[in-house]
């Protein structure tokens, strides 16, 4: 973090007119209600794999942080001041994870991380550091029955690496879950970021992403499942404090039920960061009366010579492609599935990985014919 | 135009020339109670109307200032430097000829009457707090339509104004229309009869001639059923090194089948903060258009809205901003989607340079019980140089299945190729580049009238002067 | 005997209250080829939409039978089980959605428990591509997202292979291809000729080159106006339409 961390104690809480709070409150989704306390709460359970099962490789080091780790690692993106960030840092109390990918290492396989969220409430503090040059797949696996988890991870690209991450979560339909993110993208570095969202009850995601040098490139692809109750409230920020570089942020949230959608970005291009190229674009798709989607891709441009272009949109069911479908004996029913898979598979087009779009298409199937019918 | 051209035509801020005040009555600066009490006794009010000026009073001393939007810029305004109410002439003539000749100077040189002869159907001027000067053609008069200023409306219609005031905009909505409510004085008030077509533009011209002064109209436009009217404002205000208020409520009723136009080009000079509240409330298969232009003040908080009340409503909203050296154009529009098949198009333009900021802030909420409604947002801004800013801030909230909502929103700057392409048909770089700002507002100056669109391209040309560095 | 698959009596269809189909009628029997011609705006694709049920076309009077059964009473999925087949002029995009997927539900959907394995889907799949020239990394691409005009019409053939219907409309399948896209398409029409009805709707007697109707329908604001044999065809291409006109 840049500058002083703030205190919780020391933080009022945010109310309604408070951008980032509008939609969810902060008593909604804290541990345990009492908005004075710093709960003690036990880490959640961690390991390291490969992608198909395997052990780790050797190079790769997966093991808890030290109080120096947490200093080196300290992301400038996450915010000093934002309750939720200070709040999570605060209960994990520097017990933290670190995974460190040593510079020029390139991974001939995704990694992937299990989370096991215990029953109760349960944290996870993360610290990915990737060295300069390295290239890296990651998916991270986020299950359990907890009533609470809270999420904080600071991640830090290097110089020319390349990182491409998947976070997927299938908490139990009654879980809250917070998430928070600072993640800091060096110069000529890449970090693909995907999140697919099926699990949990209420959640609130806050990402940072701070593109520091010139040539990094950002993007992020986010699909959301809403049904039932289910209330998911994702924060965007990226900055471009410097110029040539690019952003991008694709968000599908899939509106069933009773759900409530949220997505809101903050697309900031400082003064100076001329030549960047960035975009955002938030897609609904309402296919129930009862659901709620919520959209504000913010934009503040202090450069000239920029291209910045973003776009919301929120439609029900296309009628010509359910008729193309139903042309093809596809019942009513049916035809809305496919179109929804479909549409939320969308918004990982131009994720890069392969071995990962692969696994995240395999976990929203089995999500969207069998978990659904628990 | 030729830049000496447009310096010709415009002057340096055309209309930042003033004339010495001649007040008849004036108050201290400040607000107080008694000063609220004081306006509505002057103007022999009803009780009713006292009473709701005080009770707006009250919320508004207990209402903190907004927290969002510029509030460097809000919280540099010093509420008790403002002189509250101002008379310039004991009574509101309807013979040209009987205004006060200093009065008739200013709005000769602002080109009004002149204006009506031509194209009105009827004028309001204003000048500080009260209309000075009032008139409408004879034959909209015989259909019944009322156009009045505020306070003449209020003692001549007390009944109609009684049954509308304060139901589209609560002095409580927020903290500048409670201020507006509780010093009000001035604005226009509209009755458009049952079926009743004005085809001509109505127009309101408002100045603020004194130092510190606030300006509060409050304008009431009702468009029986089926009628339709066009209402045009201008603003302006002379150049003084000391900072003005001017703070407007304005609300529109349009009954079933109705359609309002409120088209605006405000330039106040820019140490004016321009803090305004506009809505509308259109009922089945009315129609409101708020055409909305800023070019001046130092910062404009304004959010023109539309409340789509009955089905198969529709707003139209077309706004253009020119943010130059330290000025700030908050502005953007908030449509609330409350009936079935309602629709609503909303097209923001800004343009920001020399440091000038742009905002555009918008909210467009569909509510759970209107089905079918479409939306459509489109936001553009156009950077001239790189020490200027842009921002945008689109609320979108949908409660239900069956709506299209859309909203796309892009920066951009003027491109080298189009300044080359211009330059080699023999056009200079600040021509071209006038031409290409004019070209980018076209969408919003082929909605207004003739008059109004000359004089606001004649605007940018200057404001393109020096503007290549 | 033949039987009877499709009979349309003194139909009328409009669109948004504008009459587009003004009194057509037409029988099909199994086996039979039939290619209705005619120009742009005549209400041919107004006829292949209403087949199928698309929801925007309202037949207000005359009646569709479809192997006996009054087609108003079935829904668009209805229609495909019991065989109907539309090759669309313009298939949808459906970003998301892998052709493979989108193949195996479709085959499922409609040849119900008939459908093929898992194993036997595979060995018909690749059969179907072979005879298609269609390279296998087709499947993994999301439908007709991004496609050239010649894949979406491949895709469309070869849908109609997988799907075994008992009657294929063909709504200008054959426009905007080049001729070897035009020679695929007309092999996988006779493939299915051999079973099924076939109505081949286009504006181009190149397609009939290929294959062999064997009654041709010109068709004018609505109608059909002649009907004739294959060498009907060749009669439009020279002299056009307007000898046609009253």
């Amino acid at each position: 973090m840049s500058g002083e961390v703030q205190q919780y104690s020391a933080i009022s809480i945010p109310n309604r007119s408070d951008h980032l709070w509008r939609y969810t409150s902060w008593q909604s989704v804290h541990p345990t209600g009492d908005l004075l306390e710093v709960p003690i709460i036990p880490v959640a359970e961690i390991r390291l794999l490969n992608l198909d099962g395997t052990l780790p490789p050797s190079e790769v080091t997966f093991r808890p942080a030290l109080p120096q780790d947490l200093e080196d690692l300290s992301s400038n993106a996450l915010s000093t001041s934002e309750i939720s960030s200070v709040f999570l840092r605060e209960v994990a109390a520097g017990r933290a994870h670190l995974l460190d990918i040593p510079s020029g290492w390139v991974g001939s396989q995704a990694l992937m991380i299990e989370i096991n969220a215990l029953e109760g409430a349960s944290i996870q503090h993360l610290l990915i550091n990737v060295g300069k040059e390295a290239q890296f797949e990651l998916t991270t696996a986020i299950r359990g029955k907890a009533d609470w988890f809270g999420l904080l991870r600071e991640i830090s690209v290097g110089k020319g690496a390349v990182f491409r991450d998947l976070i997927y979560n299938r908490l139990s339909s009654t879980s809250t879950f917070v998430r928070n993110e600072g993640v800091d993208v060096s110069r000529d570095a890449c970090f693909n970021g995907a999140t697919l969202s099926l699990g949990g009850n209420r959640l609130k995601t806050d990402l940072r992403h701070e593109l520091l040098g010139s040539g990094a490139e950002l993007s992020l692809h986010v699909g959301v499942h809403g049904n039932e109750q289910r209330q998911d409230d994702h924060h965007f920020v990226i900055n471009h404090p410097v110029g040539q570089n690019q952003s991008k942020l694709v968000m599908h949230s899939a509106c069933d039920g009773r759900s409530k959608n949220v997505g809101t970005g903050r697309l900031v291009i400082a003064e100076g960061a001329q030549r960047c190229d960035a975009g955002q674009v938030f897609k609904n798709l309402l296919l129930s009366d009862k659901a709620e989607a919520d959209s504000i891709p913010e934009l503040e441009v202090f450069a000239d010579d920029v291209s910045a272009a973003h776009g919301a949109a929120s439609a029900p069911l296309d009628p010509e492609q359910v008729f193309y479908l139903e042309s093809r004996g596809l019942g009513p029913q049916m035809a809305k599935d496919l179109l929804t898979e479909g549409f939320l598979m969308d918004a990982f087009t131009g994720f890069k990985s392969e071995s990962l779009v692969n696994y995240l298409r395999t976990r929203l199937l089995v999500h969207l014919d069998c978990d659904l019918i628990e | 135009m030729s830049k000496q051209g447009a310096r010709d035509a415009v002057g340096e801020y055309q209309y930042g020339f003033h004339d010495p005040e001649n007040a008849s009555v004036r108050f201290d600066k400040g607000l107080s109670e008694q000063v609220v009490r004081d306006i509505s006794k002057l103007k022999n009010e009803p009780q009713w109307m006292t009473d709701i000026r005080l009770k707006a009073y009250h919320h508004y001393e207990g209402r903190p200032m907004p927290d969002w939007g510029n509030s460097e810029m809000l919280n540099g305004i010093n509420f008790d430097s403002v002189t509250y109410f101002l008379r310039s002439s004991e009574r509101t003539e309807n013979n040209w000829d009987d205004v006060p000749d200093d009065i008739k100077h200013t709005f000769d040189r602002l080109g009004i009457p002149e204006a009506e002869q031509k194209w009105l159907g009827g004028v309001t001027a204003q000048y500080e707090s009260e209309a000075v000067y009032h008139s409408i053609r004879e034959d909209l008069e015989a259909q019944g339509v009322i156009f009045l200023d505020m306070d003449s409306g209020l003692r001549e219609y007390p009944e109609i104004v009684k049954k509308y005031f304060c139901t589209v905009v609560p002095y409580s909505d927020n903290k500048f229309s409670a201020l507006n409510t509780a010093v009000w004085s001035g604005g226009s008030f509209i009755y458009v009869p049952k079926g009743v077509q004005v085809e001509m533009p109505v127009q309101a011209y408002f100045r603020i001639n004194a130092k510190n002064m606030g300006q509060f109209e409050r304008t009431l436009i009702i468009a029986d059923e089926g009628s339709s009217i066009n209402y045009v404002e201008g603003c302006t205000a002379p150049t003084y090194s000391t900072e003005s208020l001017h703070s407007a409520v304005v609300e529109l009723i349009a009954m079933k089948g109705a359609k309002i136009r409120y088209s605006t080009v405000q330039n106040w000079s820019t140490n004016v903060y321009n803090l305004v509240t506009k809505r509308g409330v259109a009922n089945e298969n009315a129609t409101i258009e708020w055409i909305d232009g800023n070019i001046g003040s130092k910062l404009t908080m304004k959010y023109p809205a539309v409340i789509l009340k009955g089905e198969g409503a529709h707003a139209e909203v077309i706004s253009v901003a020119y943010s130059g050296e330290g000025q700030h154009q908050d502005a953007g529009t908030k449509i609330h989607h409350l009936a079935s098949k309602t629709t609503s198009n909303i097209l923001a333009k800004s343009i920001s340079k020399n440091g000038g900021r742009s905002s555009y802030r918008g909210l467009v909420n569909v509510a759970p019980k209107a089905k079918n409604c479409k939306v459509n947002v489109v936001c553009d801004a156009l950077m001239l140089d790189e020490d200027s800013r842009s921002d945008t801030y689109p609320t979108m909230e949908v409660a239900n299945a069956t709506c299209n909502v859309t909203h796309e929103a892009s920066v951009s700057k003027v491109s080298g190729e189009q300044l080359f392409y211009l330059m080699t048909r023999g056009h200079s770089e600040e021509e071209a580049m006038a031409m290409i700002v004019n070209g980018f507002f076209e969408p919003f100056t082929r909605e207004l009238p003739m008059e109004y669109a000359v004089e606001l391209n004649r605007l940018l040309e200057l404001e393109m002067e020096g503007a290549i560095g | 005997m033949p039987e009877t698959l499709l009979l349309i009596s003194d139909l009328h269809v409009s669109v948004d209250g504008t009459p587009i189909i003004k009194g057509l009628s037409l029988e099909i029997m199994a086996g039979e080829v039939h290619a209705i011609m005619g120009r742009n705006g005549a209400g041919k694709s107004t006829l292949a939409y209403v087949l199928m049920g698309h929801p925007a076309y309202e037949i207000t009077s005359g009646e569709i039978y479809y192997l006996g059964i009054p087609l108003a009473e079935l829904e668009v999925h209805q229609r495909a089980k019991l065989g109907m087949f539309l090759s669309f002029q313009y298939p949808q995009a459906i970003p998301g959605v892998q052709v493979g997927t989108f193949l195996r539900k479709s085959v499922q959907a409609i040849r119900g428990e008939n459908a093929p394995s898992a194993r036997e889907f595979r060995v018909e799949l690749n059969e179907s591509l072979k005879k298609l020239g269609v390279e296998k990394s087709f499947l993994p691409r999301y439908v007709n997202d991004g496609f050239s005009g010649g894949e979406k019409k491949r895709l469309e053939i070869l849908q109609m292979l997988l799907l075994k219907p008992q009657l294929a409309i063909l709504d200008e399948t054959d426009s905007g291809l080049d001729v070897d896209a035009l020679r695929t398409v007309a092999e996988g029409i006779n493939e299915i000729a051999k079973t099924a009805g076939c109505l081949i709707i286009t504006h181009y007697q190149r397609l009939l080159n290929h294959v062999n109707p064997d009654y041709i329908h010109i068709m004018i604001d609505g109608k059909i106006v002649k009907t004739g044999e294959a060498d009907l065809a060749l009669v439009i291409e020279e002299k056009g339409y307007d000898w046609l006109e009253v």
